[in-house]
This record gives C-alpha cells, structure tokens and sequence, in this order.
C-alpha cells in the first residue's frame, strides 16, 4: 500500500502488481486515489487508529468526502467542494451515508455512535468503525492487519463473522496479517508463512495445516496448545527470533532447524512449487516430508 | 555514556563547554592574573601579605583589553579577566547548590506525595502550590531586606521557590512509574515502602528530572545574574557577573568592554547548561536507547 | 479434604470505589471480584479463565494479598490470612508469589538480572553475598538462563527471556504457591510453547501449586488440571478441565468455546456468535450478569442471580437452568 514513509521505509526493489498495474512506479497522487477507493487497511489497534478529537460519524464522513470529491473521480463535486454551502450539503450527506456504512456492521444504534467520539466506544465498536469506514470507500482489497488482537474472544468472534458476511455480499479480497493460527484456520482460503522477511511457505489454508512441508511451519503449528487435543508436551522450536539487522546468511530459518545442512548456510532457498498451490521455500524439503511420514508411521 | 553523546554534535559541544567552566572555576587561582577581592601587597619587611583590597588603582582604571589585562580593567582598577575566571566559581557555587537543594527536596517531597497518594499527596501538593505562587523577585526583595545582601542568602530565596517544580515533575512520574509491574512484584517478595520507593520507583523516575536540572542550572545562573544586576544579589565589590554588568553599564560608551566579557561569559554558560539539557533529554529518551 | 487445600478463598469480594463529587464521596463502587468461592488443591494447576475486565486478574492479586479483598477471607495453608498477625502475614506471603503478564514493565529497567532476582533473598534471608550470587545463578540455570546473563539489564533480553528472569524471581523464596498473571499472553506462539513447558517441568520439580490466569482457553486446556470461567466478577462455571472441555454447562462457557478458531481447516463450524459486549463492572445487569447476552435466558434471569452449585461431582454452575434440574 506504500504507507511506510519513505525515509525511514524504501522499497528496495520489486514490483506490486495490483489490477496488472505496478504500484511502486506510480506518483503520489495517483496512490491516495488508489488508497481508499481501492485498496483500505484496518489496523491493530482500534484505539490509536482513530483520531481522538473527531466524533465516528464525521470521520467516516470524511473519507467519504475525500473519496467523492477526488478530482479524478467526480470533477464536478471536486469544483464546488469549497463553496461553503454546498459543502455544507455534502457534508450532511456524507453523515447519512457514514450512518448507513455503521449500520452495515451491525452497529446497534448506529445514529448514536456516529455522534460519539472514538474514547466513548469500546474496542470491538472502534474495530467495527474501523471496517464501516474502509466499507464506505468500497476497496477491492481489504488489508486488515491484525484487527482482533486487542479484542476479547466473544468480540472478535464477532468481528471475524461480520468480514466474512461482508466479503460475501461485496466480494471483496481480504488480506489478513496475523499470528493466530486459529484465525487463518477459519477464516483464509490461502496462507503465506512469513519468517524473518521471507515468505518460507505458502499455499491453500488446508494443505498447509494438513502437510506443512517448512519446517518453520511445522513447528509453528507444532508449538501452539489446541483446544481439540490432549497434548502432554508442545513442541518447541529452539532459539529465537533473529535480528532483521543482522539476519542469519542462507536460509534465515538455519540456526533453529533440525535439517540444516551446508546448503542452508550458504544459499537462501527460493520459493518452489512444491504441488499445486503450494510453495515452500527449504532446501530440503523433501527430507523434511520424510521425516513426516516417519513420525506419522511411529505414531501408528 | 559519552559514547551517547557523539550522536549529537550540540550536546558534545554542550558538554565541551560544561567541562570547560568547571575547569576555570576549578583553577581559578592559576590562570587569573590577580585576586579580585584580596591584593599581595609588598610589606616594608621584604615579605608578602594579603590583604583585602579596597584601594581604587585610579591609574589602571578602564584600561582598554591589551596583553597584560585581556579583558581590560574596570573602575577601580581591577583586572576585568580575573574577574570573570573568579566569578565562575562564585555563579557555580550558585546554580549548583541551589538546584541540587532543590532537587533533593523535590525528590523527598514529591516521591512521598506521588508513591503514598491521598491525603499525604493532598497535603504536600497544596503546600507546594503555595510555594509556587511566590514570585522569586519578591521573595528575593525579602530575604535580601530581612537577612541582608549577600550570596548565600540569594542562594536560600532561590532554593525556596525552586523546589515546587521539582516535586511536580517527580511527582507526575512517581504517579505513571508506580503503576509499573516491578513495583507490585518488589511488594509480593516482600519489601517495604521505603525500599520500594527510593530503590525501584525514583530511579526510574529520575530522567525527566535530570533534563530539567540541566536546564535549569542555566536559568538559576540568570536568575541570580539578574538579581545581582538590579542590586539584590551579592554585594557590591564581589567579582559576580550580573553585579559586574551592572556596574560595567554606566560606563558601557567609554569602556565596552567592562560590561561585555562578563556578559560573554554568562552566554556561553547557559548555552552550555541548555545544550547539555537537549543532548540528555536525547539519550534518556528511552525510543532513542538500544 | 480440607488438608489438601493450599488455598481456599471464601465470599471474596473485591470492590474499588470511585470518588466523585467536591467532597469525593463514594458514590459508586466497581465490583471486580463479587462473592467468589473457590479452592485450590496442592500440586495442581487451577485455570482461571475470562475476558478482559472480568476481575480474574484483581481476583489473583486479591488471593496472594497484594490487595486486601473487601470482605470475605482467604485461607492459606490452613491459617485465615485476614486474622493472623502482621508478621505472621508476612511470612506467609513469601510462599506466594506472582509471575505478571507484561515481562517488560515488570522488570525494573535499571537493576541487573542478578539484583533483580537476588532482591527477595537480599530482604528476607540475612545472607551473604556470594551465597547470594549462588543461588542466582542456581534459579538463572532452573529456568534455562546461564552466567553470561546476570549482570545484563533487562532490555537486553527477548520477551521470553524477560519472562524466565520473573519466574526465577519468583521462585527465589521456594514459594508453594505461584499466582500466573496471564504469563504468556505478551509473547509469541512460539516463545509460548517453551514457556509452558518450563511451568510444567517447574511444577514436576518444585511440586508447586499454580493459579494460572489467562483468556487463551487453549493454554488453559494445555496446562491446567482444574478450571473456573469467570465473567463480570463471577465465577460461572468450575470443574476439571475434561470435564468442562467435554461438556460447557453454562451458556457462557459454551460460547466462550465456539468463539475460538480452532488451528484446523477441516473443522469448520459456524461461530456462535454472542451478542453485545462485557458489561461494565460499575453497574452490572441485575440478576445473571450474563442475562443481556444469554441466547437462552428465561424470565428468573432478570431478577435472581443464581449461586454456584454442584451439579455433577466437581462440577459447579452457576445457571438458573440447571438449577431447577436439582
């Protein structure tokens, strides 16, 4: 999305491809109109991602706004946004439709909250905010990142069922970032694991959760207690995280895997199609599928 | 510590300028060329005494800067230079006594009022507002007419409206820094209050406060020039330099140098102070810290 | 039965009050903790379990004594806590202690790892120093540090190292009885998973009794042996952990369950979706505080708030449904 200012953040190199056009050679202008009306993000943090001093309906009427009156999209409204009566209209309009997107999530009592300010709500009101305002501009992606790590489980159950009904009615693509396995599980279609900077594996939510081929991903999915199960002990992937400022050379994931060998310290895998839609980025993959099926056949 | 430094070259140049001051201050019977208050005066014997000086030198009077007197001489004869070297020690005794008193009263008081809270708070907090609502002029005018002209004197008046602002500061951050989870970990292994106040909660209260000092050293020093320069501070004859200013300023169109070299010197330690300040308040910014 | 009992809190009540007004008078109070019966037995793994702002976390304080409760009596290890002595207390509270959720703050920044966790010994033993440096480095090698370690300050460290470096503190008294606040809620899947492991392997050794807090049920349903589902300062629901991960009584519990995402493709089940949020502890629903949201509530609801009873054997609910069964 180009969010990161550029400095401290800089694409290095690369291209995006959204709509088969490239987003990093276009201008800034060209992106604010993308932002928005295209390609929205909901973030983490409900609280901070909203301004304080501004009431939930007027923000939301304010991307509205923005959206509408883009120069490129309505030149008209564009023109007469600075005659003040008529900005008046629009805005009172923008307040209606910002009212409508809080009652598409389900907002009880959507006139009230639209006049509160973002404190007067708790977490799981501000998320659903969060999601009515990127609603308002319509995106074809939805970036949400992280959006129910600060909320209860009750609520974000409710929140995961509320995107999932809208990206059903609206058919929008959503892009999920979190750490929650349990989410991907229910909600994706397709996962990417990423570790340190690197996609290490990626295909269809099932195949990964099924038959992991990165051993990274094995002990991920290993490490976390489930609910389903009776584990006595979790498997447990040695050493920590490393340092984005000084990654390990190779393959990042080397110094805490049991089938390092020389290769992995020498040359970073490149992400190969391993069977359909599923990609893995390790050298050995196929001793690590190996060593699967022996376990599977132990356990047996 | 110092290595933190090099990330800003202000600072550096700050702390160069600090360490500088306490230089002079600190060999400032070596690099002056005479004593501005006390004179050797030959005795009949062939020995050396000394003596308090109150001849005026009229021949050496407002002598212009040349390689003998680098600053010129003044009105009575005295060499300007010496002044200014001897009156660092006078204006650093100053800011540092009054805002290390300052300090160590703002800690007590508002490390209690912060980490207690209720009524202990209350109480403190209304008696430092009251001492906050004395103008430091008035309370100057005061001592000065009740105790007399005289640096330590300036030194007590300037210690008495000090402090409110420290036991604020701390105070606010007693309050936040409490509420941390080593606090509470520090009361479930058993210690006391005192230990848990001054061992786990002021040091890490400490480091707005240490900005605010280094700031302030610069400001008390203005202060008291600028009570010495309207006659409240030291008496007169005490090579200080807002009293110096005070009297170079009569004679500033014939003799500009009596009132600017002491002026310099007041510059150049505040700047100091306030560079070093900014270059602190960077490294105990805990988002700058590795 | 009562021997076996480390610790037993009965009618615990915890309620903050709130001053408002020129006079700061109270007016309202927030009840955290209201009326809550519970035991722990020794060796076990007690699970507490509910969302934000339920009073779990004031409930584990209120157990080891950080705060006094507001009515209602703790006993530990046999003795009343609220009618011992002052001192007596205080050696009591030393075989209690707490492991907190945030490792960051709940390290202070400017002590060693060796001052940190030679601090508990420093105040209660009389002993030396290098016995103290002894016995640091004995609790670092306990929970997976070593000697390189202890003279670094806390921001050198990971989150999962941090969280070692309080759970050494915390054993440095061999206390019976530790109080886990949401111990690994702050760090990631992976940190997690070696983390628990050291609370197991710490209990195997030290034959310890935990009081684990978390929201993360499948945490809970890894690491302890009994739980209790609070919500809104009540306990709902309490019994063993197969038993309640077989079969949730409460409607709560049973919510609570679906809302999960399980990590498995192949189970995929609509959520239960509960409506509306917790409610404020300041002035909770009359009656069942789980009334406004329950999909299965009946007219008593409203009114009476029903008790905590045994249904099955270890088992309580806290329920009008079942309550008319019995």
């Amino acid at each position: 999305m180009r969010l990161i200012p550029d400095p401290p953040g800089k694409i290095i190199d690369g291209e995006i491809k959204f709509k088969d056009e490239d987003l990093i050679k276009k201008t800034d202008l060209e992106l604010q109109n993308i932002r928005g009306n295209e390609i929205s993000m909901i973030f983490q943090e409900p609280m901070t991602a909203l301004n304080p001093v501004f009431k939930i309906g007027d923000q939301i009427a304010e991307v509205i706004i923005l959206h509408e009156s883009n120069p490129k999209l309505n030149n008209k409204n564009y023109r007469f946004y600075n005659k003040r009566k008529i900005r008046k209209k629009m805005e009172k309009q923008a307040f209606e439709k910002a009212i409508e997107a809080l009652k598409m999530v389900n907002i009880p009592d959507a006139e009230k909250v639209a006049n509160q300010y973002p404190h007067e709500c708790s977490g799981g009101m501000r998320q659903r905010a969060m999601i009515a305002m990127m609603l308002a501009c319509d995106p074809d992606l939805l970036i949400a990142d992280e959006p129910t790590t600060a909320l209860d489980v009750t609520v974000q159950a409710q929140i995961l069922a509320l995107m999932k009904d809208l990206q059903k009615r609206k058919g929008t693509a959503i892009w999920l970032i979190t750490h929650n396995l349990g989410i991907i599980a229910e909600m994706c279609d397709r996962v990417g694991v990423m570790y340190a900077g690197y996609i290490v594996e990626m295909g269809s939510t099932e195949l990964i959760f099924d038959n992991p081929d990165h051993p990274y991903t094995r002990g991920l999915i290993g490490s976390i207690p489930k609910i389903t199960e009776d584990i006595d002990e979790l498997e447990i992937i040695p050493g920590n995280v490393p340092n984005l400022i000084e990654p390990p050379s190779g393959c990042r994931f080397h110094p805490r895997c049991k089938f390092c060998k020389q290769i992995c310290k020498e040359k970073p895998p490149e992400l190969i199609e391993v069977e359909k839609n599923h990609y893995v980025a390790c050298h050995r993959y196929k001793e690590v599928k190996y060593s699967e099926l022996v376990d599977f056949l132990k356990k047996k | 510590m110092l290595h933190l430094f090099r990330r800003s070259l202000l600072s550096m140049i700050g702390l160069i300028l600090i360490l500088f001051i306490i230089f002079i201050a600190i060999f400032a019977p070596y690099l002056a060329i005479q004593h501005p208050t006390y004179v050797e005066v030959s005795t009949e014997q062939g020995t050396r005494r000394i003596e308090e000086r109150w001849d005026i030198n009229f021949q050496d009077k407002f002598i212009p800067p040349n390689s003998e007197h680098y600053f010129g001489t003044d009105d009575f004869g005295r060499d300007i230079y010496s002044m200014v070297i001897y009156g660092t020690q006078i204006s650093l005794k100053i800011c540092l006594m009054v805002v290390f008193s300052a300090t160590i009263i703002g800690i007590i008081l508002g490390g209690i009022a912060g980490y207690f809270g209720g009524k202990i708070d209350e109480i403190l907090m209304r008696v430092t507002d009251v001492f906050l609502s004395i103008p430091y002029l008035i309370l100057a005018i005061a001592v000065a007419a009740a105790l007399g002209r005289s640096i330590e004197n300036i030194m007590m008046a300037l210690v008495l409206v000090w402090w409110p602002q420290y036991a604020r500061l701390l105070r606010g951050q007693v309050l936040s820094i409490r509420e941390n989870q080593y606090v509470e970990a520090a009361r479930s292994i058993g210690a006391n209050n005192w230990r848990i106040l001054f061992r786990h909660v002021i040091p890490n209260s400490f480091a707005p406060l240490l900005v605010q000092i280094t700031l302030d050293l610069g400001a008390v020093l203005l202060v008291a020039a600028g009570l010495s320069f309207i006659g409240l501070g030291a008496p007169p004859g005490t090579a200080e330099w807002g009293l110096m200013i005070s009297s170079g300023r009569m004679h500033m169109f014939h003799s500009w140098w009596y009132a600017t070299f002491p002026g310099l010197a007041i510059v150049i330690t505040v700047l100091g102070f306030n560079l070093l300040g900014d270059g602190i308040r960077d490294i105990t910014d805990p988002k700058l810290r590795r | 039965m009562e021997k076996d009992q480390i610790i037993k809190a009965k009618n615990i009540k915890e309620y903050f009050p709130i001053r408002k007004g020129i006079f700061s008078t109270v007016k309202e109070y927030v009840k955290a903790v209201d009326n809550v019966n519970f035991y722990i037995k020794k060796g076990e793994t007690f699970g507490l379990v509910g969302e934000s702002g339920c009073g779990k976390t004031t409930l584990g304080r209120t157990l080891i004594q950080l705060i006094p409760p507001t009515s209602g009596t703790v006993c530990f290890m046999g003795k009343n806590l609220s009618e011992i002595s002052k001192s007596e207390l205080r050696k009591l509270r030393l075989h209690m202690q707490i492991v907190f959720q945030d490792p960051s703050s709940s390290l202070n920044p400017r002590m060693t790892v060796k001052q940190i966790i030679g601090e508990p010994l420093k105040i209660n033993k009389k002993i030396k120093n290098e016995e103290i440096n002894k016995k640091v480095l004995l609790l670092l090698k306990t929970v997976g540090l070593d000697e390189q370690h202890m003279y670094r300050f806390p921001h050198e460290f990971s989150g999962g190292q941090k969280q070692r470096i309080g759970v050494a503190r915390a054993l440095a008294l061999n206390p019976d009885f530790i109080v886990l606040d949401e111990p690994t809620s702050a760090l990631d899947v992976s940190v997690q998973a070696k983390i628990l492991n050291l609370f197991k392997d710490l209990q195997k050794k030290f034959n310890l009794t935990y009081l684990f807090i978390t929201h993360d049920l499948s945490v809970i349903k890894y690491i302890s042996d009994r739980v209790a589902v609070m919500y809104a300062g009540k306990i709902v629901e309490l019994s063993t952990t197969k038993e309640l991960f077989k079969k949730q009584l409460h409607p709560y519990s049973i919510a609570l369950l679906c809302c999960i995402p399980i990590p498995d493709p192949k189970i995929k089940k609509e959520f239960i979706v509960i409506k509306g949020e917790v409610p404020s502890l300041i002035n909770p629903p009359p009656g069942c505080k789980f009334h406004p949201r329950c999909p299965k509530r009946i007219s008593i609801c409203k009114k009476i708030e029903p008790e905590l009873i045994e249904i099955k054997k270890e088992h309580f609910v806290a329920c009008h449904l079942y309550q008319k069964k019995v």
